[in-house]
């Protein structure tokens, strides 16, 4: 059957006249703009929901008649299932979240819902605002405003965003929410789950231009992160950090090509546990500490994103392929190449994959010069543990399929074996001594979208 | 063996014949003052998968989509990407949901489809061949 999600289900018509709507119906742009408002004056996302809704409400209440649509409302979710075989370690779906799923079923760490708003004011004008509710950095589901921004396309050239937008450091990144909108059941966490930045308070510009029998689309953004993510025990605070970055992208026929660099400056260090060390280190007086101290600033220190990303998608056959590189000049976070490989082919309403990643970090060479003796054995244990924090050296194969069994859902299926050494833990929660690096996780997920 | 299996396999096509003779061609129909003569694959891909929305004449597009669920709106994704409706589908989610483009707008009924092409400039929609009716500009031709 056709679908929907393209299909305006709340929805205000106006005639098309060439009456502009907001000339007709005052109150659901000044709604639109109250709500952007208040979201982002509120830092309880919980209250934007509300607004939300209740804006929606009175705004789908306006009449109708043949035309464009003007305020819709829609959502996304995934219910999902997940367990892994090895109890000695949680597998996170990415940095955000502070727990994981172990040798258990549990509905944690891939289950989200999400709901969105659109008021289009004019044919190049277009508000958005978007809440989602997962399981975040505070271990519960309290939503949070993932998008609030005013879209202006003066023509088909060119699209600017403002506001809280979505961010794609890398392909695809701003859709790793929206269960719906892909193959697999999760975002492959070899390549996704480093990337902890889902959106940005800035501004955007997007410029396509017909080259060849292809498009040429280069986009840039810049603007400020809010987010917080788990780290070493803490959180480490990105609110306030600069984010710049740019993709150059070509479509032609079936085959996409992207390449992307991102660089955000933070502008906080890290959380307690790694200051306190770093005040030990200055606190012994010994220079190589102090440097080691030094090495392991955040503060003031730039993390860089390279991504290439190939596309293949017509027909049944979807394969993609993507490599990434995050560099670090901060000691705290090691660096970390990663890539992965994806091929679907749909068999009538089913589509079976099979997908490869690898995640590799290089050591951090960090050395306190302190002996092995005494406090300064303490100092040294820490800092070997906070270094090997964020340390990744696995592969993973991935078997699965969805089902599209009816209008607006699918089901999916996934098998994912990870292999790594027990050294890898950074995209796990609270292993333990005796983690291996080795473990499958079986996930079974519902997507929709309304 | 094998002279079972081909006379069974001439009748199968045989009853399958009148099937696939029924499924008809689909047209892209703009408005004739839109000053467009043709359209490639590519262009009429751009259009109405968002990528790029201005004709060749140098006016911003604005794709129709007939209903869901009308026969002509599945046969059309799939002789022109070779997708699904729920690919499809897929497709927009991916793209509503993270704040970028706008699918085409989505008509009541075929006769609201062609009369907003008929009244507005840049509006573009498909149709069965059979369906096509005057001042309707055929762009594009999706063969079976």
């Amino acid at each position: 059957m056709t679908s929907g999600v393209g299909d305006w289900p709340i929805q205000v018509r106006v005639p098309t006249s060439g009456v502009l709507p907001f000339q007709n119906h005052q109150t659901a742009p000044t709604i639109v703009i109250m709500m952007i408002k208040k979201c982002f004056g509120f830092p309880r996302a919980s209250a934007c929901l509300i607004a939300l809704l209740s804006a929606s409400a009175i705004a789908a209440a306006q009449d109708d008649e043949a035309g464009h649509p003007v305020f819709s409302l829609r959502g996304f979710g995934t219910a999902g299932l997940v367990r892994s075989t090895n109890g000695q370690a949680e597998v996170a779906r990415d940095l955000l979240q502070p727990r994981g799923v172990s040798n258990h079923w549990s509905g944690k760490i891939d289950s989200n819902l999400g709901i969105q708003a659109n008021y289009l004011a004019s044919e190049k004008i277009e508000a958005v605002v978007q809440a989602v509710s997962r399981y975040n950095y505070k271990g519960n589901f309290s939503p949070e405003l993932t998008e609030a921004l005013l879209k202006y396309d003066p023509n088909p050239f060119l699209s600017l965003r403002g506001g809280r937008v979505s961010t794609d450091f890398f392909m695809h990144g701003d859709s790793r929410l929206i269960g719906y909108s892909q193959l697999v059941a999760r975002p492959n966490i070899d390549f996704y789950s480093s990337l902890a930045v889902s959106y940005l308070d800035g501004a955007d510009a997007q410029v396509t231009v017909p080259v060849g029998e292809g498009l040429l689309r280069g986009k840039g953004y810049y603007g400020f992160l809010t987010e917080k993510l788990p780290f070493a025990e803490g959180n480490l605070n990105l609110r306030g950090s600069r984010a710049i970055g740019a993709y150059l992208d070509y479509q032609q026929g079936p085959w996409q090509w992207r390449g992307g660099l991102a660089r955000i400056s933070f502008k906080h260090s890290m959380p307690a546990p790694v200051g306190d060390l770093q005040s030990a280190l200055i606190g012994t007086g010994v220079s190589s500490a102090q440097n080691a101290a030094a090495d392991l600033e955040l503060q003031g220190t730039d993390a860089r994103y390279y991504s290439l990303g190939v596309v293949y998608d017509r027909g049944p056959l979807l394969v993609q392929m993507m490599l990434s590189r995050l560099s670090y000049e901060s000691e705290v976070i090691q660096d970390q190449n990663s890539g992965m490989f994806l091929a679907g082919y749909r068999i009538g309403d089913i589509k079976p994959f099979v997908g490869y990643s690898r995640a590799k970090s290089s050591a951090s060479h960090v050395a306190s010069g302190l002996p092995s003796t005494g406090s300064s054995a303490q100092i040294n244990a820490v800092l070997a543990s906070v270094l090997a924090e964020s340390h990744a050296d696995q592969h993973t194969y991935s078997i699965g399929l969805r089902w599209d069994f009816r209008r607006d859902m699918a089901f999916k299926f996934q098998a994912d074996a990870i292999r790594g050494k027990s050294d890898s833990i950074y995209s796990f929660r609270r292993e333990t001594s005796r983690w291996d690096g080795k473990t499958n996780v079986f996930t079974l997920a519902l997507d929709f979208v309304f | 063996m094998m002279r079972n299996v081909l006379p069974r396999l001439i009748v199968l096509l045989a009853m399958l014949m009148p099937v696939l003779a029924h499924a008809e061609n689909i047209v892209v129909v703009a408005n004739p003052a839109a000053g467009v003569e043709t359209l490639s694959r590519n262009d009429v891909i751009n259009i109405f998968l968002g990528s790029f929305r201005q004709l060749p004449s140098g006016i911003a597009a604005l794709p129709i989509d007939l209903p869901p669920g009308h026969p002509a709106r599945a046969e059309f994704y799939r002789l022109l990407v070779g997708k699904n409706p729920a690919e499809i589908n897929t497709y927009w989610a991916r793209l509503i949901f993270s704040g970028k483009t706008r699918p085409p707008i989505q008509a009541q009924q075929v006769e609201d489809a062609v009369s907003m092409v008929q009244g507005s400039v840049g509006a573009i929609t498909y149709l069965e061949r059979s369906k096509v009716s005057g001042k309707l500009k055929i762009v594009f031709e999706l063969a079976q």
